[in-house]
C-alpha cells in the first residue's frame, strides 16, 4: 500500500493533442479515489499514465517515494482492472489468477495457497478450472478482481469496471467493491463516467473534462460547492437548474419582477465586484419547497408535467430566467390536487453563483490580505512594529529598497483560536457566517479595525456561534507579503535565492536562458524548472532546484512555460543589461 | 376480392418453385464445370494405355493401376518417389521458418508501436508491387554466378526469406486479439518475450495452423522458382518434374498429379474457413 | 511546385539551424561520441554499449579501408580487366562488382545510421542523467532486448531476410536495367552502363518497340477483361448460392473449393492436355469428320485468349465466391429486414444492399487481384510458351509482359533488357494501384492501412 502522487502531470498526443493537461493530485494511502466525466476527458488515460501504459509526455508520478514516469509497469507493483475484464481467453481461471505470481516466479504451493484464498474470498472457488468463456459477466469481473488481489499491490486501479454490467449486477457489484476497499485498505484508483458510481464509492473524486481537473473534492463538497457549472450539473440527479440573472445590489433579477434576495452566507463567499453584472445561478431542484401564499418566491400557475417517483414528485414548470422546464423535486406525495396556483420558495443558503465564464463566484477564500504598514530594518523586515520576519532580502523575490506600506498574505487555513506562538499575528473579528463542509468548518467573519472580510477554516470539532466576537492568531511563518499593488514579493518562508532577470529564447522545441550575468550556474546546463508562480501579470517566477539549493528566476510570461520542462543555460556576450 | 388474393398467391408459389428449379439447374451446370476437368484427370490416372493420343474421346476404355504402378517403380527417367522426398523435405522446413518469420513479423508488426513501424508497412507495400518475379530472375543470375542452383536447402532459403513480405493475413489476425489482455499480462509482471510466449502465441493457435499449412502446401504447387533454381532431375520438386512429363506419358501425368492433389485438396477443404477469414481481414484492412 | 521546393528548402535550412544548435548544446560526452563513436558511452560508464559501437566503428573502417572502397569504385568501373578464358587470364567479373559494390553500398549506408543512432544514444543518456536518473548499463540493455526492445529481437530474421532476397534482388535489377548486361555480354565479357538506352530501344520502332507496344496492349486488355469476368461470375456465384432457396450450401460449395484447391500446374497442364492438337477435344471433332481446331497453336491467336480467360476463370472464381460468400454473411440482417418493411423489391434490396457493401468490402482486392492478373505468369506460359508468333521479338501473340520478360530474361539471357521491362511493368502496376487505391470508397472511408 502507498500514496500515488501526480505533479503537473501532462499528456499530448500525437499531433498536439492534449489529452491531460496539468494534473495535480496527492492520493493517500488507502484512499479510495474516483475519475469522473464524460468520455474524451482524459480521465482514463490519466489512469493509464499511473498503471505505465501510456508514456507522460510531461510532468512526475510517484508511488510511494518512488519516480516512477520511466519504470516498466510491470515494476509499478500495481494492479488494473479493465473494461473489459481482459481475462486471458486460453488459460483456466486458477491460471488467470495465478499468471501474475508465477511471472514474478512464486513457488507452486504458494501460488495455489493464494489462488484458493482470494477463491474464497470472492466466493469463486467452485468456478477455478473454468475457461473465461464458460463465465457469465458478473463471474469473470470477480475473476479480474481476483486477480488484482492476489499480489497486494501498492494500487489497485480500475478503467471502467462495471460499464459492461447490467443495471442489477452493476449496483451489487458496486457495494461489493466497496466492502473490498475497506477489507484491504487498499489505494484504489477508480474511472468512472457514472455519476452515481462516483458519489456513492468514493472519498475524493476528481471531476474532469477535457483533460483539464475541474473540482478535486470529497462527494459532499462537490455536491454542495461546486467550482463551475460543469461540475455543478454534471453530478447530481435530475440535473441543477441553471437561471440567468442579474445582480443589482444584494437581489438576483431572473426578469424584471422577479428576484431572489442573497443570503448572509451566500454574500460573505461571493468574490466582489459583480455588481450590476450578468450572473448564471443555479438551483438544486431538492432546494425548491412548497410556500405559503404570504411568503413565496415564485407563483406558478400552470405544471407542464409530474413524476411521481414514490418517494419524490418531479414537478416540470416554467420559470423566468430559463427557457427550458425547470424541474423541481418535492420530498412528498403532492396527491393529484394540483389545481390553482403553487408557491415555491428556494432554500437561498444553498443556490449556487457563477460568472459568465461558468465559473462559480461563491469562493472561500484561501488568502486573506491585511494591509499593514512595513518597514525594512536591515536584513528582516518587520510588520505593524512589532512582528519580525527574519532574512527578508533572502526570502525577497525581487529587489526592493524601501517600502512603507503593503499587504500580509494569510492562509485561512493557518488561523487558530489561540495563540501559540509570542509574535503570533493577531485579527480580531465578529463571525457574521458558517459554512459546513465535510471535512471542515468555514467561518466568515468580519475584521473590527477595518470591516474587511476574513475567512477562516477550522476542524469540524470547534463550533462557534454566529455573531460571536474571536480572537484569531496566525504564526509569522505562514506569511506572504506583496506591495500595496499586489505584486508579490515573499512567496512563503522558503529562502530563494539569488533572483535573477533572464531572458528565454526560444529555438525549435527547446527553450534557452540566454544570461549576462555572472553565471549563477555554469553555461551549458539544463535546468528543471520546479514550480512555476504568477509574479504579476507581465512575469512569471520560477523556482528551479540547483544542487538542493532553490533558486528563482524572473521570467518574461509566457504560456508555453510548465513545470517540470528543462530549460538550457547559455552565455550570450556583448549584451548589456 | 378473395378470389384475386388466392390467385396471387398460387402465382407466386409457382413461381418460387420455378425459380428454385432454376437455381438449381444453374448450380447443376456450375458443377458440372468445376468438377468435370477433375473428373478427366482422376479417370485417366487409371487409364490401361499412357498416351493421350490411344484414347478416342475424354475417358479411356479401359482401366488399370498401371499408371500408379509405374509411377513408383519405373524410376530411371522420372523419379517420382525421389521428387516426392525432395518436396517433402523442402514443404517441412519451409513450413517451419516461414511460419516462425511471418508469426513474428505479423505480432510485431501488430502489437508493437515502435518508430518505424509505419515505414516498414510502406515499403512492405511497395516491395510487394515489384513482379515477384523480378527479383527471380536476379536470384536466378546470382546463383548462377555462385553455382549455388541444383540445392533444394537454397530453395528453402528463398522460400522462408521471402515469406515474411506476406505478412498482412496474419497481422488481421493479431489486430483482433484485443490490447487490454496484453496490458493485464503487462501488469501482471509479464515481460513482452514472455507475454509472446504464453499468451500470443496460445491464442495465435489457428493463424499458426493456418500459416503453417499453407507455407506447406505452398512447395508442391509452385513451379517457377524450382524450374529456375532445380536443374538436374534428381533434384526436381514434383511439380517441376511433372510438368516435363509429355503427351504420351499422360496417364503417369494424371496419376502422379492425382496422389499429390488428394492430399492438398482434404487440407484445403479443412482451411477454407481460416482462408475466407483471412482474406476477408485482409480485404478490410488492406 | 515552386512553394513546395520552398518549403523543402526552409526544412533543410531547419535542420541546420537545429543541427548547429544541437551540437552548441551537446555536452563534452555527446561530442566525444561524435569523435569516437561509443567513447560517450564508455564515459557514462555504459561499457557494454561503448564496446558495441566502438567495435562497429573499428570493423567499419577496416572494411572500408581493405575492402569495400575499392568495391563502391568497382560498382561505377564494373571491371577493367577483360579476362580471357583460351589464354586462363583472370579477368574482372561484372557482375560480381555489381554485387560486391551495392554490398558494400548497403553497408556504408548501415554504418552512417549506426554512427548517427551512437549520437541519439549518447544525447538521450544526457538527458536522463540531467533528470537524475542512472544510465543503462548492459545487463539492462539485454533484459530489453527481451521486453521494451523485443520487436528488435523479432524483427531481426525476417528483415536481413527480406533485404538479402527481396530488396537487394530488386535494387540489382533496377541496376541491371541501366546497363549492357546480357547475351552476347555475359560475364567473362565486361559490362557497361549504358543509361537510358534500354528504355530508349523500348519504345523505339525498332527489333523490340513494336513487340512491347503489341503485348503493352493485349496485356492491358486481359488483365481488365479476366478481372471483370471473374469477379461478375464470382460475385453471381456467391449470391447464388447464399439465397435462401439453396439447400445444402455446404455441398455445392465443395466443387469451386475443388478447383480451387488443386495447384495450378495440374490444372493448367491437364487443359493444356485437353486443348492441344491430340487432346481429346480435337480427337472427339475429328472422330466425327470435322477439321480439328487450331486452339492452342501458332494461327489460333484469339480461339488461344478466349481459352486462356476461360481457364483463368476456371481457376479463379472459387477464390473470388468464397471472399464474397465471408463479405456476405458479414451484412447485418437487420438491414434486409429494414429494408423489406419499408417495400423494398428484392431486386432493390441487392442493388441498395448488397452491392454497395459487397463492392465497398472488396475494391483493396479488386486491385490486387487486376495487378495479379496483369502480372498472370502462368496461363500462357503453360498454354503456349514453346511458341514464337510473326512480328514478336521472342514471344507470341498470347503472351503478356510477365511472359516476354521471361522468356527474354531466362531463355534468351536478354537480362538488360528484361530488367527495364520489369522497372515499366511496376511503374505501370504500382501506378494504377496507387490511383485506384486512392479513389476507392474503402480509402476515402476509413483508413484502411492501420
Amino acid at each position: 500500500m502507498a500514496n500515488v502522487k501526480l505533479i503537473d502531470v501532462s499528456k499530448v498526443y500525437k499531433g498536439n493533442v492534449r489529452a491531460v493537461t496539468d494534473f495535480n493530485l496527492n492520493i493517500k494511502d488507502g484512499e479510495f479515489i474516483i475519475f469522473v466525466g464524460p468520455s474524451g476527458c482524459g480521465k482514463s488515460t490519466t489512469l493509464r499514465m499511473i498503471a505505465g501504459l501510456e508514456d507522460i509526455t510531461s510532468g512526475k508520478i510517484y508511488i510511494g517515494d518512488t519516480l516512477i514516469n520511466n519504470v516498466e509497469p510491470r515494476d509499478r507493483d500495481i494492479a488494473m482492472v479493465f473494461q473489459n475484464y481482459a481475462l486471458y481467453p486460453h488459460m483456466s481461471v486458477f491460471d488467470n489468477l495465478g499468471y501474475s505470481l508465477k511471472c514474478h516466479h512464486e513457488k507452486k504451493e504458494v501460488i495455489k495457497e493464494k489462488v484458493n484464498n482470494v477463491a474464497k474470498l470472492l466466493n469463486i472457488k467452485e468456478l477455478l478450472e473454468r475457461k473465461p468463456r464458460e463465465l457469465s459477466g458478473g463471474q469473470r469481473q470477480r475473476v479480474a478482481l481476483g486477480r488484482c488481489l492476489i499480489r497486494n499491490p501498492k494500487a489497485f486501479l480500475f478503467d471502467e469496471p462495471l460499464s459492461n454490467l447490467d443495471a442489477k449486477l452493476r449496483v451489487q457489484m458496486r457495494s461489493e467493491i466497496s466492502k473490498l476497499h475497506k477489507q484491504v485498505q487498499g489505494t484504489f484508483i477508480y474511472v468512472t463516467h457514472d455519476q452515481t458510481e462516483a458519489m456513492t464509492m468514493g472519498d475524493r473524486i476528481v471531476v474532469m473534462r477535457d483533460g483539464y481537473a475541474q473540482q478535486i473534492d470529497t462527494p459532499v463538497n462537490l455536491y454542495e460547492h461546486p467550482v463551475n457549472t460543469f461540475v455543478a450539473t454534471f453530478l447530481g440527479s435530475p440535473q441543477m437548474n441553471i437561471f440567468k440573472v442579474k445582480l443589482v445590489e444584494d437581489k438576483l433579477y431572473l426578469d424584471e419582477r422577479t428576484y431572489l434576495v442573497v443570503s448572509e452566507k451566500i454574500k460573505n463567499k461571493m468574490i466582489p465586484g459583480y455588481d450590476g453584472e450578468e450572473l448564471i445561478l443555479g438551483i438544486r431542484p431538492s432546494d425548491f419547497d412548497i410556500a405559503t401564499s404570504e411568503d413565496y418566491d415564485f407563483k406558478v400557475s400552470q405544471i407542464d408535467l409530474v413524476e411521481k417517483l414514490g418517494n419524490e414528485t418531479l414537478l416540470y414548470l416554467d420559470l423566468p430566467g430559463r427557457e427550458e422546464n425547470t424541474i423541481v423535486s418535492l420530498k412528498m406525495d403532492m396527491g393529484d390536487d394540483l389545481k390553482g396556483p403553487l408557491y415555491l420558495k428556494v432554500n437561498k443558503d444553498k443556490i449556487h453563483l457563477f460568472n459568465d465564464k461558468e465559473e462559480s463566484i461563491l469562493k472561500i477564500n484561501e488568502f486573506n490580505y491585511i494591509p499593514v504598514s512595513l518597514q525594512l530594518c536591515g536584513e528582516d523586515l518587520i510588520v505593524e512594529k512589532e512582528h519580525k520576519i527574519s532574512h527578508f532580502k533572502d526570502k525577497c523575490v525581487s529587489e526592493i529598497n524601501e517600502i512603507n506600506q503593503g499587504l500580509i498574505r494569510i492562509p485561512s487555513t493557518s488561523f487558530t483560536l489561540s495563540r501559540k506562538n509570542d509574535d503570533d499575528f493577531e485579527v480580531e473579528t465578529i463571525i457574521k457566517a458558517k459554512d459546513v463542509r465535510s471535512d471542515a468548518n468555514v467561518y466568515f467573519a468580519e475584521r473590527k479595525e477595518d470591516k474587511s472580510r476574513i475567512t477562516f477554516i477550522t476542524s469540524k470539532d470547534e463550533h462557534l456561534k454566529i455573531g460571536q466576537n474571536i480572537k484569531l492568531y496566525a504564526p509569522m511563518s505562514s506569511l506572504g507579503v506583496s506591495d500595496d499593488e499586489g505584486n508579490i514579493l515573499m512567496v512563503n518562508d522558503d529562502i530563494i535565492k539569488p533572483i535573477i532577470d533572464v531572458e528565454t529564447k526560444r529555438i525549435g522545441k527547446e527553450y534557452y536562458i540566454l544570461h549576462q550575468d555572472k553565471a549563477f550556474v555554469k553555461a551549458h546546463k539544463f535546468l528543471l524548472i520546479e514550480k512555476i508562480y504568477d509574479l504579476n501579470s507581465k512575469m512569471l517566477l520560477c523556482v528551479i532546484n540547483q544542487k538542493k539549493e532553490k533558486m528563482s528566476l524572473r521570467i518574461e510570461r509566457d504560456d508555453d512555460f510548465f513545470n517540470g520542462m528543462l530549460l538550457y543555460t547559455k552565455t550570450v556576450k556583448n549584451k548589456t543589461k | 376480392m378473395n378470389d384475386v388474393l388466392v390467385h396471387k398467391g398460387m402465382n407466386r408459389k409457382v413461381k418460387r418453385v420455378l425459380g428454385a428449379v432454376g437455381i438449381y439447374c444453374i448450380l447443376l451446370v456450375v458443377c458440372a464445370i468445376f468438377l468435370f476437368p477433375c473428373l478427366w484427370l482422376i479417370l485417366s490416372s487409371f487409364s490401361s494405355t499412357g498416351s493421350l493420343y490411344d484414347v478416342p474421346g475424354f475417358f479411356p476404355e479401359s482401366y488399370s493401376f498401371d499408371a500408379f504402378i509405374k509411377l513408383f517403380t519405373d524410376t530411371s527417367n522420372y523419379n517420382y518417389p525421389k521428387w516426392l522426398l525432395n518436396t517433402l523435405v523442402i514443404a517441412v522446413f519451409n513450413c517451419i521458418f516461414s511460419t516462425m518469420l511471418i508469426i513474428g513479423t505479423a505480432y510485431v508488426i501488430s502489437y508493437f508501436q515502435f518508430k518505424s513501424r509505419r515505414g516498414l508497412m510502406k515499403s512492405a507495400l511497395v516491395l510487394s508491387m515489384f513482379p515477384s518475379f523480378m527479383g527471380m530472375t536476379v536470384i536466378y543470375i546470382l546463383m548462377t554466378q555462385f553455382n549455388f542452383v541444383n540445392n533444394i536447402w537454397g530453395l528453402v532459403l528463398i522460400y522462408s526469406c521471402t515469406a515474411p513480405l506476406g505478412y498482412l493475413v496474419q497481422k488481421g489476425f493479431f489486430d483482433t486479439i484485443p490490447q487490454s489482455i496484453y496490458e493485464a499480462a503487462k501488469i501482471d509482471g509479464a515481460t513482452n518475450a514472455r507475454i509472446f510466449t504464453t499468451i500470443t502465441l496460445p491464442l495465435a493457435k489457428p493463424i499458426i495452423v493456418y500459416t503453417a499449412l499453407t507455407s506447406f502446401a505452398w512447395p508442391w504447387s509452385d513451379f517457377i522458382l524450382p524450374k529456375l533454381l532445380l536443374i538436374e532431375k534428381d533434384n526436381w520438386t514434383v511439380a517441376v518434374g511433372l510438368m516435363q512429363l509429355g503427351q504420351n506419358e499422360f496417364a503417369r501425368f494424371a496419376a502422379g498429379s492425382v496422389f499429390i492433389a488428394i492430399p492438398i485438396v482434404v487440407l484445403y477443404f479443412f482451411l477454407v474457413k481460416y482462408m475466407v477469414n483471412g482474406m476477408t481481414s485482409g480485404a478490410v484492412k488492406g | 511546385m515552386k512553394r513546395a521546393f520552398r518549403r523543402l528548402g526552409t526544412k533543410i535550412s531547419d535542420s541546420w539551424t537545429n543541427f548547429i544548435n544541437f551540437f552548441k548544446v551537446a555536452n563534452v560526452n555527446v561530442k566525444a561520441s561524435m569523435g569516437l563513436m561509443g567513447l560517450g558511452q564508455f564515459m557514462y560508464r555504459q561499457v557494454g554499449r561503448g564496446i558495441m559501437y566502438l567495435g562497429v566503428e573499428i570493423l567499419g573502417i577496416l572494411f572500408f579501408a581493405i575492402y569495400g572502397f575499392q568495391w563502391l569504385i568497382g560498382l561505377f568501373t564494373l571491371g577493367t580487366v577483360q579476362g580471357d578464358p583460351w589464354t586462363g587470364k583472370d579477368g574482372d567479373n561484372s557482375v560480381i562488382f555489381m554485387l560486391l559494390g551495392l554490398m558494400s553500398l548497403i553497408l556504408l549506408i548501415l554504418f552512417i545510421t549506426l554512427y548517427i543512432s551512437n549520437i541519439r544514444d549518447v544525447s538521450r543518456t544526457s538527458k536522463l542523467v540531467l533528470k537524475g536518473e542512472k544510465p543503462k548499463n548492459f545487463r539492462e540493455d539485454l533484459k530489453d532486448l527481451l521486453d521494451k526492445k523485443f520487436y528488435k529481437t523479432v524483427l531481426f530474421l525476417p528483415l536481413l531476410g527480406t533485404i538479402v532476397f527481396s530488396v537487394l534482388p530488386i535494387v540489382f535489377m533496377i541496376l541491371i536495367a541501366f546497363t549492357n548486361y546480357g547475351d552476347p555480354i555475359i560475364p567473362p565479357v565486361l559490362v557497361d552502363w549504358v543509361g537510358m538506352e534500354n528504355f530508349v530501344r523500348i519504345f523505339s520502332m525498332g527489333d523490340i518497340g513494336p513487340t512491347f507496344f503489341k503485348i503493352l496492349g493485349w496485356n492491358i486488355l486481359w488483365a481488365i477483361a479476366t478481372t471483370l469476368l471473374n469477379y461478375v461470375l464470382g460475385l453471381l456465384l456467391a449470391i447464388l448460392l447464399n439465397k435462401k432457396i439453396v439447400k445444402g450450401k455446404f455441398f455445392w460449395r465443395l466443387f469451386p473449393i475443388l478447383a480451387y484447391a488443386i495447384p495450378g500446374f495440374i490444372t493448367l497442364t491437364a487443359f493444356k492436355f485437353m486443348f492441344a492438337q491430340g487432346g481429346p477435344i480435337n480427337n472427339m471433332i475429328t472422330s466425327n469428320g470435322g477439321d480439328p481446331i487450331p486452339f492452342l497453336t501458332k494461327d489460333g491467336t484469339w480461339w488461344a485468349r478466349g481459352i486462356g480467360l476461360l481457364i483463368n476463370a476456371w481457376l479463379t472464381v472459387p477464390s473470388v465466391m468464397l471472399l464474397a460468400t465471408g463479405i456476405l454473411s458479414n451484412i447485418n440482417n437487420d438491414l434486409y429486414e429494414a429494408a423489406k418493411i419499408d417495400g423494398a423489391s428484392s431486386m432493390r434490396q441487392f442493388k441498395d444492399i448488397t452491392l454497395p457493401f459487397v463492392v465497398f468490402a472488396t475494391t483493396p482486392t479488386l486491385i490486387t487481384s487486376f495487378i495479379g492478373n496483369f502480372n498472370n505468369f502462368g496461363v500462357f506460359y503453360f498454354l503456349r510458351s514453346t511458341i514464337t508468333s510473326d512480328g514478336y521479338f521472342v514471344s507470341n501473340d498470347t503472351d503478356l509482359l510477365i511472359n516476354w520478360l521471361y522468356r527474354l530474361s531466362i531463355d534468351k539471357q536478354y537480362y538488360s533488357i528484361g530488367a527495364a521491362i520489369s522497372l515499366i511493368i511496376f511503374i505501370i502496376t504500382s501506378s494504377i494501384s496507387l490511383i485506384i487505391y486512392v479513389k476507392s470508397p474503402a480509402y476515402k472511408k476509413e483508413d484502411t492501412f492501420r
